[in-house]
């Protein structure tokens, strides 16, 4: 069903992937529940294609900085649009899945 | 000679650039092109406080001084002064989103390192303070060494301001030894992160006060961006534009075709008969008179494409879409330009610029010109009103308005099935993904979107003036010359009719007749010449025919079958009869293979889908 979107990002069908996608604290962008305010882990560069990764730098990803999603299409596997410091980035899921993420503990409000 | 000193505008996308730039150079601005590139060069004079004047010129939004795309490559190298046809800037105008802190300042920074003088805008100071961000441009001006301008450039607030300051920049002694510029990939670039993270600490610095507010944008994005309501919206959206090209541009077409009916019967009243008034009223007023009619139309569709791009909308109509281009191995990204292509082509193929892929890029020029433009409209109408039984199929649904969208969707299908098909052959590659920032819902200005109607109008009535009056004209003499003894028929006879028999073997297999080969030769100028070809060839047939003066659609019932109206409906879908549309290819590509291999791939395709149709339709019995 994600034929189109896994197609580009090769790298992700690895087991590395499979296996890190089952260990407990393994939340990505991906997965994250939407409206839960959180922070960027690690991003993993080196699954990304290098235009792709300089452009995810030039839009201010980075270990730290404050990340929400605010829409995920659910029918299936649509870009996601998430909240970014002050902006909104629309990206697809085969990147989201390449960032993890950590939920703040503090309530969103 | 001496040339004004050069200020350049540079900054972020969607950091309100444009804006100020008309804010600061009113009308007197100009919009002219980049030697080599068709990347838009926007420039405008300025006059400073001690009169002086200065040229502005406002450059594609970027993030960094690493380009991605052909428009970003142009900002770093008109700052760096490696542009050819560019002077290097006197100075720099550094244009920041004041609540987009984080992300403006890592590019003002990288900017200010070049080493030219720099004034900072801290725009759009406004819409900071409506999400509850109070900053301090002290701070900013503090940290960043430069001068710090406040600016609302929607409302003018800042505009004396920053015009003071740019006084003071390229004040007499300018800036001779300032002009220390680092290499622009070097280590600047590559060290975006750390230019970040000062960034960050900086915007953390300017800011005084931050409180959350429930942003309206989120509340716009929650029924935009929805999985259920934003799809609909988005079809609501485009049924509305649709429905308004054909409903609103009754009135004005009406003026129009009154005004050029005048125009031919004034003519009559003050020339006699013979070759001028035939020129005149056959050729240029007919031929020009049956195109400019179309000009509401083509009005109304960028008025609602310039609309919903200033308000921030067309990206979230490329986020919903994304999912469905990628399935033919595109990104939301090429919905833009092909939106735009339902107007006009070569705007749409020169959209294509923001598209970072180079093949993503590729095919979406490739398939632009499938989208029905404005052009195919006056042949559609005309044929479908000929051929088409106006008769209800259901309630609120007429038999010709159902072709007409049939027209439009086999357009659309036909773009998927070639971008699918070069996507696996010519444009094969890696699928490029979707990464876009989404900028804030904004209300369009009217100036803004006024401005950019009035540079289209400007640009249809130049083509309308020359390039299609010319090809009418010459039309007209081909048809005209030589003439034909008694006996024979004109349009036959002459120069043109012989070109057309020779074309009419190759169309015959499909269903074409002579008047339909003759039609086509003048009509590779532009679409909407057929319906002024075959009029003009019509016309000059009458004139020996002694029954009299006919309209176009009765000489088209007496003598086109419906199978061949039908093919030569589909022969348009495909056919890509539009000098504009390849000379943009030709230079957005840079070179003649990738226009060749368009004008190839879809005549092939007309040739092809017109066959089938006449061919189905004689088997048919129609």
């Amino acid at each position: 069903m994600h034929a189109p979107y896994t197609e580009s990002v090769t790298a992700i069908r690895s087991p590395r992937h499979s296996a890190a996608h089952h260990a407990a604290d393994s939340l990505t962008l991906e997965t994250l529940p939407r409206r839960q305010s959180a922070v960027v882990g690690t991003i993993e560069w080196a699954r990304l294609a290098s235009p792709e990764a300089r452009r995810l730098r030039e839009l201010g990803f980075d270990e730290g900085v404050a990340i929400e999603v605010l829409h995920r299409s659910r029918l299936g596997g649509g870009p996601i649009a998430c909240r970014i410091g002050r902006m909104t980035v629309a990206l697809r899921r085969a990147v989201a899945r390449a960032i993890s993420v950590s939920p703040d503990p503090l309530p969103a409000e | 000679m001496e040339l004004p000193p050069l200020v350049a505008m540079v900054g972020n996308p969607n950091a309100g650039k444009s804006a100020l730039f008309n804010a600061l150079t009113g009308a007197r601005q100009k919009v002219g092109n980049y030697p080599g590139v068709t990347v838009e060069r926007h420039s405008g004079r300025l006059a400073l406080d001690d009169g002086r004047p200065v040229e502005l010129v406002d450059l594609p939004g970027a993030y960094s001084l690493d380009p991605a795309s052909p428009d970003e490559r142009v900002t770093r190298d008109v700052v760096t002064g490696a542009q050819a046809g560019e002077r290097l800037p006197d100075a720099l105008l550094v244009v920041i989103d004041a609540s987009n802190l984080d992300n403006h300042l890592r590019f003002a920074m990288q900017l200010i390192a070049l080493g030219l003088p720099v004034v900072v805008a801290l725009n759009m100071v406004d819409l900071a303070e409506r999400d509850g961000l109070v900053l301090d441009p002290a701070v900013l001006e503090r940290e960043l060494g430069v001068p710090v301008v406040p600016t609302v450039a929607v409302r003018r607030r800042g505009i004396d301001v920053l015009r003071g300051q740019l006084t003071a920049l390229v004040g007499g002694s300018t800036a001779a030894g300032l002009r220390r510029l680092r290499a622009s990939d070097g280590s600047v670039a590559d060290d975006i992160v750390t230019l970040q993270r000062r960034a960050r600490v900086v915007a953390a610095a300017a800011t005084v006060s931050e409180t959350p507010v429930r942003r309206w944008n989120h509340m716009l994005d929650s029924v935009a961006l929805h999985p259920v309501f934003g799809p609909v919206l988005l079809v609501a959206l485009l049924f509305v534009m649709f429905q308004a090209v054909f409903s609103w541009s009754e009135a004005p077409i009406a003026w129009i075709e009154g005004a050029f009916t005048a125009a031919e019967a004034w003519l009559k009243g003050v020339l006699p008969d013979g070759f001028v008034r035939s020129l005149l009223s056959d050729g240029v007023i007919a031929g020009v008179g049956a195109v400019v009619v179309f000009l509401p139309q083509i009005l109304i569709l960028f008025l609602f494409i310039l609309v919903l791009e200033a308000s921030g909308y067309m990206v979230r109509a490329a986020f919903l879409m994304d999912r469905l281009m990628a399935q033919v191995g595109l990104s939301g990204r090429a919905f833009i330009p092909l939106l735009s292509s339902f107007a006009c082509a070569v705007p749409g193929i020169m959209a294509t610029r923001t598209i970072e892929d180079e093949k993503d890029r590729l095919t979406t020029i490739l398939i632009a010109p499938l989208m029905t433009c404005s052009a195919r409209l006056p042949v559609y109408t005309i044929i479908i009103g000929a051929f088409i039984p106006a008769r209800q199929v259901l309630p609120f649904v007429g038999l010709q308005g159902l072709v007409l969208f049939a027209l439009y969707l086999l357009g659309i299908v036909g773009a998927f099935v070639a971008a699918l098909v070069l996507r696996r052959t010519v444009t094969k590659g890696e699928s490029s993904g979707f990464m876009m920032e989404m900028p804030k819902y904004q209300m369009p200005r009217l100036r803004d979107v006024a401005l950019g109607l009035w540079s289209r109008t400007e640009i249809f009535l130049k083509r309308a003036g020359t390039t299609i009056a010319l090809t009418t004209v010459v039309l007209w003499a081909l048809l005209s010359f030589p003439q034909a003894p008694a006996g024979q028929k004109q349009v036959e006879y002459s120069i043109g009719g012989r070109i057309a028999s020779g074309l009419e073997v190759i169309v015959r297999p499909i269903g074409f007749n002579h008047d339909i080969a003759l039609a086509l030769i003048p009509t590779m100028a532009a679409r909407e010449i057929a319906v002024a070809a075959i009029g003009t060839a019509y016309a000059i047939d009458d004139t020996e025919d002694a029954s009299g003066a006919k309209s176009l659609v009765d000489h088209l019932r007496g003598r086109w079958s419906l199978p061949t109206a039908l093919a030569f409906l589909m022969w348009f879908v495909f056919a890509p009869q539009c000098i504009s549309t390849i000379a943009v290819t030709r230079r957005e590509t840079n070179g003649w293979r990738w226009p060749l291999f368009m004008i190839g791939y879809l005549f092939a395709a007309a040739y092809v889908m017109a066959g089938i149709t006449y061919w189905l339709a004689v088997a048919a019995g129609l």
